[in-house]
């Protein structure tokens, strides 16, 4: 440092390279070369400017040619060179670039744990995923028979009747038949009830399906059929411990269901969940017991068809021979043939196509979250490569190949690899476990098992292997190149060079652009909530409570009614906190009732809104006029107060009053969507309609109010009316159970608080018991919780988009920080000598920053097409939101590249601080 | 046989040290090939091929005096030895057969 700097001296940077690259005695020799052939011939010949970079060329070839000599001459000059298989297979060589692995892994902790860390949420979210994939689509049934079971269903999937499931018994090539219905109830009496799911089954049903040894007592047997016998009841595990605590003295007890007495004879075995995977039932009754339940002689008999049909082969080949024989057995008593013989080794699958889109979705954002995770880790790992070039050069240096070397690195990276691996099965397991009841829906199951099983354990041994290859590979590969770099490296100009010689180029945008799909996708799903949401905001739903409560202590009068609504909406109103009360049929954003509605005057039928979901309404009884004549709307009997305690305003006209009772003029309220249907500009008020089983237009409109999304939060509002409560027909607010029997009357309690705090679960249950000890409180909800459950699919989709892009983010403040802090201290020298020739601190730091945000930019560019196609592919889950939405898409941009530039910010400030002097002399 | 085979690099590279004679070191080894060649040869490359063809028994280096312009750095002369010179001649053999006439065989010549 010390030699003047003349002007026909050789670069002083190439000078010094060369001093350290080089060692033994070739080294002065080569040195005084240059320097004598520089200034004796390369100057004078072809200027200092071209001998200078003839000079810095010499240097670096120079310094390859060496090293390359250096490394052929470190092997014994005969030995040949060792191939990649004699490597592997040099035992002891394992076993010390294992131990210096493991070394490694201790020696930068920090490190380790951000790679294990990074591993262990990538593979964990797969695993997770994957586990609710297994349980739902490739879990065979615990049962000895899952292989030879099948579903016997007609071709519209129809269901039988209790003497065809007798004759059908005896079909040949079946080991066994068993028959099932399932149905609600209650058990237990007065406001002590609980609302339990039933599977009313045939006795042999647990023998035959080869179910093992039950968990207490017995399970049902065959002579539970037998008519004169005790009605015998079997409990599942999970409602044995769950709702009865465990209780072990449970069997010999008498419970009621609804009408009827049932003896606990036993529970079934822990694990066996029925054969609807994720529905299973609370207990199991003998089908020859069910009429008994809700008093419905007419169950077994031939025209009641409600019973699933599910046997067992004598073996797996004597299919067709089971379903030729049914189809000639029903050929002249069913009108539909064709017998369907299904196996169905993981159990009768009862969800339609949307379940797969979800897990689809779910599906692709893992992956990518895995993706980012491997990119993330062969960055830093990448980075740390870099840095350990002296290391091993020391290591090559002292004898080591350079496959050998490479094994070192793979070694250590497979290392991290499979402890992230092992980290993210035992983190997927917790997280299976919570995301599994979010998984349920209003249509899909939420008791999943979705313990890891032998699937689970491969999938995610595979994914780790995969992982570990990926991300041992990119940065091994990258070193492959470091040999040439080594030399390159001194003679880059600019950021840019820097980068691209770090290896990390790609890494970084790859990273981004993954991000930005599933930022974007998160986007579109969490502005579909938020726009599904606002349907109902103005209601203010924290404040709304709603209650089941199942009436059943009234006689057929309807006066009786009528008197107990008007005490019930007294004894609410009275309950304090209370702001508003009233009592609806059906179950707002829940149900859906339509009705043919006839309007006095009208010419035109409008055409009837599409049903939100549920079957299509009934056909019209002989005679009656065809659907497309009849005006289908949306109605619900409401009682004075409920469009308050919705806060819906009355926009027209009045609300309805205690004045509205039996014998008192029929009157409707309209909603604002109806009103236009029908009357366009007009006035409703004072307008007539007719109702079903009216005739004539006897029904007068008295008000109406504002629209509400009642019927499903993702439907504009239902053209609906609205009668008053005491006029609901007998028997018609409950819904029909699957066996045909009329429910108790069905309603909905409406309570408004004054605030979010005034009214609580344990408040309204005590002041419902108060009311009447004997009426049964099915459940009480808040009005936001039945939002959360209408709107759980999406919500659940966006909430784990949202978590994984904050992952995403986080990975990518790591990756780039460390890509471009490990950059800025290897391109010291050249931000010293830009600083040396003028460049500001400011300028250089500006420099770093806009370099991070192109990176992160050409990601951007390159995810945002990927983000496109991905949202696209579900945009039936969208609602209010484009696939490409303009604000999203502005957010998302606006995210990555705040995050790029806030991740640059630390290393960039470095950058600007190098002081030159110090850059250049301290190497 | 293989051992006193050359690559091409090294018959050049002998060639050379053998037409400069006394003063055949790196710098003036490295204007031969390239005058002779075209290319511009890494100083270092020529080092470690003249260390091969030494730890062979081709050629013997000596140093010499430090010069200023050179930096204070002694000058490392090379010398072709005899075994030198036989491959030398083998690979020359070897080139000029090559070159010969096509229908002459070479075991008769």
């Amino acid at each position: 440092m010390s030699a003047p700097h003349t002007a026909a001296a050789p670069p002083r940077l190439a000078r010094w390279l060369l001093r350290r690259a080089l060692d033994g005695p070739a080294r002065s020799a080569i040195l005084g070369d240059l320097d004598e052939e520089f200034s004796r011939f390369v100057v004078p010949q072809r200027g200092l400017r071209n001998a200078r970079r003839w000079y810095w060329r010499q240097a670096l070839t120079s310094i390859a040619a060496c090293a390359r000599a250096a490394a052929v001459a470190n092997r014994e000059p005969d030995e040949p060179r060792p191939t990649v298989r004699e490597i592997m297979n040099d035992s002891h060589g394992w076993g010390t670039d294992a131990r210096a692995a493991l070394r490694f892994c201790t020696r930068s902790p920090l490190t380790s744990v951000a790679v294990i860390l990074t591993l262990a949420i990538g593979v964990g979210a797969n695993t997770a995923v994957f586990s609710v994939v297994n349980a739902t689509f490739f879990k065979s049934l615990p049962i000895a028979t899952a292989s030879r079971l099948v579903a016997i269903d007609d071709r519209d999937g129809g269901s039988f009747t209790y003497p065809e499931y007798l004759d059908a018994r005896t079909a040949p090539g079946l080991s066994a038949l068993v028959a099932g219905g399932r149905t609600s109830t209650t058990m237990g009496e007065g406001h002590a009830r609980r609302r339990i799911v039933i599977d009313m089954v045939t006795a042999n049903y647990f023998t035959a399906l080869g179910v093992g040894a039950p968990a207490l007592g017995r399970l049902l047997a065959a002579e539970d059929d037998a008519s004169g016998s005790a009605p015998a009841i079997v409990l599942s595990y999970p409602f044995w411990q769950d709702e009865l605590g465990s209780d072990r003295s449970i069997v010999g007890q008498t419970v009621k269901l609804q009408h009827a007495f049932f003896t606990v004879v036993g529970v079934a075995p822990d694990g066996f969940a029925g054969i609807h995977p994720g529905f299973s039932p609370d207990v199991w009754v003998p089908l020859t017991h069910a009429p008994e339940i809700e008093r419905n002689a007419s169950m077994l008999g031939n025209r009641s068809a409600w019973l699933g049909l599910v046997g067992v082969l004598e073996r797996p080949e004597t299919l067709p021979i089971t379903r030729d024989a049914l189809a000639a057995r029903w050929q002249t008593t069913r009108k539909d043939a064709d017998v369907v013989v299904t196996p169905i080794p993981r159990g009768l699958m009862g969800w339609g196509p949307a379940r797969d889109v979800r897990l689809r979705i779910l599906s692709v954002f893992v992956v990518l979250m895995l993706a980012i995770a491997c990119l993330n880790v062969a960055t830093l790992l990448a980075a740390g490569v870099h840095e350990r070039q002296k290391e091993l050069a020391i290591r090559a240096s002292l004898g080591a190949g350079r496959t050998r070397l490479l094994r070192q690195l793979l070694l250590e990276q497979l290392v991290l690899a499979m402890l992230g691996g092992a980290a993210g099965g035992v983190l997927g397991s917790w997280i299976s476990r919570a995301i599994a009841p979010m998984m349920a829906g209003e249509m899909t199951p939420g008791d999943l098992d979705v313990r890891a099983d032998v699937n689970v354990v491969l999938f995610t041994i595979a994914v780790s292997i995969v992982v570990a290859l990926l991300v041992a590979l990119i940065p091994a590969v990258r070193w492959s190149k470091v040999n040439t770099l080594v030399a390159l490296q001194g003679g880059g100009s600019g950021m840019q060079r820097l980068l691209r010689s770090a290896g990390l180029w790609w890494l970084i945008p790859a990273q981004v652009a993954l991000g930005t799909v599933l930022l974007a996708s998160a986007g579109v799903l969490g502005k579909t909530v938020q726009q599904l949401k606002l349907g109902i905001e103005s209601s203010a739903p924290d404040r709304v409570w709603f209650a089941n409560l199942q009436v059943d202590t009234l006689g057929p009068e309807p006066r009786e009614f009528d008197d107990f609504q008007r005490r019930l909406r007294a004894h609410l109103q009275s309950m304090p906190g209370v702001e508003a009360a009233g009592i609806v049929t059906g179950r707002p954003l829940a149900s859906v009732r339509r009705g043919p509605l006839r309007v006095e005057g009208m010419t035109v039928v409008p055409k009837s809104k599409p049903m939100p979901w549920g079957p299509p309404p009934p056909p019209p009884p002989r005679g009656a006029m065809p659907p497309e004549k009849l005006w289908f709307v949306s109605n619900s009997y409401v009682s004075p107060g409920l469009f308050a305690s919705l806060a819906l305003p009355i926009v027209r006209g009045r609300d309805f009053t205690d004045g509205d009772r039996l014998g008192a003029p029929r009157v409707a309220i309209v909603n604002e969507s109806l009103a236009a249907q029908a009357f366009g500009k007009n006035d409703p008020i004072g307008r007539r309609v007719g109702w079903p089983p009216g005739k004539g237009f006897d029904i007068e409109i008295v008000g109406v109010v504002r629209d509400f999304r009642s019927e499903h939060l993702r439907e504009a509002a239902p053209d609906a009316i609205f009668f008053p409560l005491v006029h609901v027909p007998a028997g018609e607010t409950g819904d029909r159970s699957v066996t045909g029997a009329a429910e108790p009357i069905d309603v909905t309690l409406v309570l408004r608080g004054a605030t979010a705090r005034s009214l609580d679960r344990d408040r309204v249950m005590q002041h419902m018991i108060a009311f009447d000890p004997r009426l049964f409180v099915d459940r009480i909800w808040t009005f936001d919780e039945e939002a959360g459950r209408a709107l759980s699919d999406e919500r659940l989709l966006a909430t784990i988009g949202t978590i994984l892009s904050g992952i995403a983010l986080a990975l990518l403040i790591v990756g780039v920080y460390g890509a471009f802090a490990s950059a800025v201290i290897r391109g010291r020298r050249e931000l010293g000598i830009r600083l040396a020739l003028g460049a500001t601190p400011r300028v250089v730091g500006r420099m770093v920053v806009a370099r991070s945000l192109s990176v992160a930019l050409v990601g951007v560019l390159i995810g945002l097409p990927l983000s496109c196609a991905f949202t696209r592919s579900f945009a039936h889950l969208l609602y209010g939101v484009k696939p490409i939405e303009p604000l999203v898409v502005g957010a998302t941009v606006a995210i990555v590249l705040a995050t790029a530039a806030v991740s640059a910010f630390l290393p960039a400030r470095k950058a600007a601080q190098v002081d030159p002097l110090v850059a250049l002399r301290s190497e | 046989m293989l051992r006193d085979r050359l690559g091409r690099f090294e018959h050049e590279l002998l060639l050379a040290v053998m037409r400069l004679g006394d003063e055949a070191y790196g710098m003036t080894i490295r204007r031969e090939l390239a005058a002779h060649t075209g290319r511009e040869v890494a100083v270092g490359a020529i080092y470690t091929a003249l260390t091969r063809l030494e730890v062979r028994g081709f050629v013997q280096s000596k140093l010499g005096d430090p010069t200023p312009e050179r930096g204070g750095k002694a000058k490392r002369f090379y010398r072709v030895l005899a075994p030198g010179k036989r491959a030398v001649a083998k690979a020359n053999a070897i080139l000029l057969g090559l070159a010969a006439d096509p229908g002459r065989d070479p075991e008769q010549s």
